[in-house]
């Protein structure tokens, strides 16, 4: 155990222990009883309960306090919001108990005062009447956390900076490619991938220009930039969170809607689809389907009709009406937890939703075929597959949010087992993102047997309500995304109540009224504005100005003009950088691209 | 004749950080000594009017202890007062432990029979608090049982918690003879000149003896914080040969007011209403001094008479 803090409290018990006023001779001396040293506060009065110098950072381990007893497990959430949870299991992430347990005041503070008077009976150097260790409570002391013994392996690293960073933009990710054009939207996604990389590196980088342990990003932008700073990550952090949670919202609703849908078809008896195996593939984007399609594929239309009749079921169920509601009954209890442990449970969950959609991508890509040069002839239509778009923009802004890690990079590449390897480990994570995103884009997108203006920002929006795989992805997908969705409510909560509190938890009140004004933004946006890929791009490119483009490159740039050593092409890089970023968060509003 | 008050026990129990706790003396730096001592210390402390304390270490080489202390006893154990023998809880050598003990109280037995026993088992903090009583009534059902035909009081103490000047404090009131008359004249003080709180001190060891508490206060250590505030400024006093005599603290919550009372005690008035000024306290705690000094002295002409025919 080391001996890191002693503070006392004072009032309101200082009314009742009169006040405990600390000298700094006083301090000298009870610096000496202990065996260990430490380091005596200055010699100031302890007038306010201590915090801790620095603010606390988005994901302290302090906010599990109370649930966490013996689990030490750190909960991280990335962009989009995939969980992973850190594997230092055996890491002594105890509480620092910030302040002394209230039955120990009065204890401490007749000690207190019996020290200063044996200490003048006899000589400094005496050590007879010093307090002896068993006589302190225990709740002067607190465990510093220390550097993890268990570190990670880096394949373990890679792993989990690429289970962070996989998030729900995935699914979005054909029609991102539809938005940019192929050929580009491949280049994009490749250059924004080193440019998020780049941009991870020096977040990654900035605290080691620090002489103290920056626990995350937030912290190192507090000393750079001061409040002012920090207020700028917390309140884009929290942007990135409401982002991920609105575009959540949307996909449940959606999933849980066609479940619905799926559930009752099979379940009732007047089917209106005769043959159980209806058009595979739909254009709910309502793009005219040319004549000359082929067969299979005539009678989406109908089934899209189908759908809108004025079945009281669908009354009930609609996607844009209820369902939003009954999601809401149903995930409100679960976001009033005081302790997220329980969702961090089901982790594992994304990763295998991730595969999942994996594998149904190239199942669906082997049986549709390769219908990329489909409209690559010199059709009078214009059906040609453009290389290029002016809508562009929407994909940068969507892979800003997918590409997202930045507040979480130094607390998992933290333990790594090598640090010399961090770049590299950084780097391949980063590469099998991309890899993946590539893989899903490319093969959906290059599949997709309907014109590619059908493909939505959805894609399992693309598959008929009754395709196997679409609908057991959804189901899975459906139950992931219950279990993240308080992870990242809870992220937002707790910064927000934190950053105007000063208290991760002030009061049952402002957690509800919290967690309610979540739930009726989502259930607004559901109703009246459920296009993730706009979602996705606005909120993408908005904690993307702040996060990928602007921290990094100014923390950056002040780093090195402390050191003197900024040089003329730094700057013009990282402003660069820095004017990219806005373009990309201004460009959002501008483009109109297809929903 | 002064009386005595015999501190002992056996050497590295505790008896010296005990006095010097108790009567703010300053401990040289080396006291460890390697054998026994040889000769009885001599404090010059004087409490309670006519008592002297003095500080004996019991134990040691057989072979000194039987030679010495069998020629020096009638000496040593005559005109006892009182006895306070301290015994360390963690002494691996219980039965030679309770050898000395009973030397000493045969020695009492000759020569002051009327001597009041106290027995300390002390650095009770090396103990486990939950083992605490359980040791502890172990060891005062031995010490009674082995103290017969004289009556001992026993008590737990460790410096580092309460116990030792509750046990001191004890002590002390069990000496003073009239104790409950002190007690409610300190009441009726108390209510006539509109006190918070009164608090009577023994004048060496400001161990407090008597109190009256006409509004609760929830700290109940602040006895003890107070005697060691105070026996600090009276270290610091001595180090410029002033001799500590009354003290007034003021805020806009409180006054309190330190004085010589009688010629063993000090008092301590607490007064809320702060509008009421000090010389009128000061009046009253003066006023309050003559009648008490004449209790002191009714009693210590009864006391004396009464001592007398004890012997």
């Amino acid at each position: 155990m080391s001996i890191s803090d002693s503070r006392i409290v004072e009032s309101p018990i200082s009314s009742q222990h009169g006040p405990l006023t600390f000298t700094p001779t006083d301090a000298a001396q009870l610096s000496k009883s202990f065996a260990p040293e430490i380091e005596p506060d200055g010699g100031e009065e302890k007038k306010s309960l201590p915090r801790r110098s620095s603010r606390l950072p988005l994901m302290h381990p302090t906010w599990y306090s109370s649930s966490i007893n013996n689990s030490s497990t750190d909960c991280l959430i990335g962009s989009g919001g995939s969980v992973t949870s850190s594997n230092n299991d055996s890491s002594r992430q105890e509480v620092p108990t910030v302040g002394v347990a209230e039955h120990d005041i009065p204890k401490l503070s007749v000690m207190f005062n019996r020290q200063k008077y044996y200490s003048r009976l006899v000589h400094p150097s005496d050590n007879r009447m010093r307090i002896p260790d068993h006589v302190l409570p225990a709740s002067l002391f607190y465990i510093i956390p220390s550097n993890t013994t268990d570190k990670q392996s880096s394949i373990v690293t890679i792993f989990a900076i690429w289970n962070t960073m996989m998030g729900t933009s995935l699914l979005s990710m054909p029609w991102g490619l539809v938005q940019s054009g192929f050929t580009f939207g491949i280049l994009l996604i490749v250059f924004m991938g080193l440019l998020t990389l780049y941009t991870a590196y020096r977040v990654l980088q900035s605290k080691d220009y620090l002489d103290f342990e920056a626990f995350e990003f937030s912290d190192v932008c507090k000393h750079y930039l001061g409040r002012w700073g920090e207020w700028v990550a917390v309140i884009f952090a929290l942007v990135t969170f409401l982002g991920g949670m609105l575009v959540y919202w949307v996909l449940m609703t959606n999933f849980l809607y066609v479940t619905g849908v799926f559930i009752y078809e099979k379940a009732s008896p007047n089917h209106t689809i005769s043959n159980n195996t209806g058009p595979e593939v739909l254009c709910p984007t309502g793009y005219p389907i040319p004549e000359n399609t082929s067969l299979l594929f005539e009678e989406l239309l109908n089934n899209t009709v189908s759908n809108a009749t004025s079945n009281s079921f669908y009354n009930w169920w609609s996607s844009t009406k209820t369902v939003p509601l009954f999601l809401a009954i149903l995930v409100f209890p679960l976001l009033n937890f005081k302790s997220p442990t329980f969702f961090t449970k089901f982790n594992c969950l994304g990763t295998l939703s991730v595969f999942f959609v994996i594998t149904f991508v190239i199942t669906k890509a082997v049986n549709w075929g390769w219908n990329l040069e489909f409209y690559l002839s010199d059709d009078p239509n214009g059906y040609q597959l453009p290389e290029f778009r002016a809508t562009f923009p929407a994909l940068t802004g969507m892979l800003s949010l997918a590409f997202f890690l930045h507040n979480a990079v130094i607390t998992i590449v933290k333990t790594n087992k090598n640090p010399e390897n961090n770049v590299r480990d950084l780097s391949l994570g980063y590469l099998f993102v991309a890899l993946t995103y590539l893989t899903v884009g490319v093969l959906f997108y290059g599949s997709f047997p309907l014109p590619k203006a059908c493909i939505a920002s959805n894609l399992l929006e693309n598959l008929s309500t009754h395709d196997g795989f679409a609908v057991a992805a959804r189901l899975f997908l459906l139950m992931q995304m219950l279990s993240v969705f308080p992870l990242l409510a809870y992220m937002y909560r707790v910064n927000a109540l934190y950053a105007i509190f000063n208290s991760a938890w002030p009061g049952r009140t402002h957690v509800i009224l919290v967690n309610l004004s979540i739930v009726i933004m989502c259930v607004l946006v559901a109703i009246f504005y459920p296009h993730i890929g706009e979602i996705i791009r606005y909120s993408g490119s908005l904690c993307g100005l702040v996060y990928i483009f602007c921290l990094p490159s100014v923390v950056y740039m002040m780093a090195k003009r402390s050191e003197e050593a900024l040089s003329p092409i730094a700057i013009l890089m990282h402003s660069t950088i820095i004017v990219l970023g806005v373009l990309n968060f201004i460009a959002q509003f501008i483009i109109k691209p297809s929903i | 004749m002064k009386k005595k008050v015999l501190l002992m026990g056996k050497s590295g129990s505790g008896k010296t950080s005990m006095r010097s706790i108790i009567f703010a003396n300053y401990i040289a730096r080396d006291t460890r000594r390697l054998g026994a001592t040889i000769d009885v210390e001599h404090s010059h402390v004087r409490f309670l009017g006519n008592l002297v304390l003095n500080l004996w270490d019991c134990g040691g080489q057989e072979a000194f202890m039987e030679n010495y202390f069998a020629s020096q006893r009638d000496n040593i154990f005559r005109n006892v007062e009182v006895l306070i023998y301290v015994f360390d809880v963690e002494s691996r050598e219980l039965e030679k432990d309770m050898h000395y003990y009973q030397t000493c109280l045969e020695a009492i037995l000759q020569n002051s029979p009327s001597a009041k026993i106290f027995c300390l088992i002390h650095k009770m903090d090396l103990v486990q608090e939950d083992q605490r009583d359980i040791v502890f009534r172990d060891r005062e059902d031995d010490l009674v049982r082995l103290s017969k035909p004289l009556q001992c009081a026993c008590f737990k103490t460790s410096i580092w918690d309460e116990t030792l000047y509750k046990a001191w404090s004890s002590i002390m009131y069990q000496l003073i003879p009239n104790v409950q008359e002190l007690e409610t004249n300190l009441a009726r003080f108390a209510e006539i000149i509109n006190a918070d709180e009164v608090l009577l001190f023994e004048k060496a060891t400001f161990l407090v003896i008597s109190h009256n508490e006409r509004r609760k206060h929830k700290d109940i250590h602040r006895f003890e914080k107070i005697s060691n505030i105070i026996k600090q400024f009276k270290l610091s006093c001595s180090k410029v040969a002033a001799s500590f005599q009354s003290m007034e603290v003021r805020n806009n919550c409180f006054a309190a007011f330190i004085e010589v009372f009688t010629s063993n005690t000090y008092v301590m008035v607490i007064m809320s209403d702060t509008s009421i000024p000090s010389e009128l306290t000061l009046i009253n705690i003066r006023n309050a001094r003559k009648h008490f000094e004449k209790l002191e002295k009714l009693d210590k002409n009864r006391l004396n008479a009464g001592r007398q025919w004890r012997v």
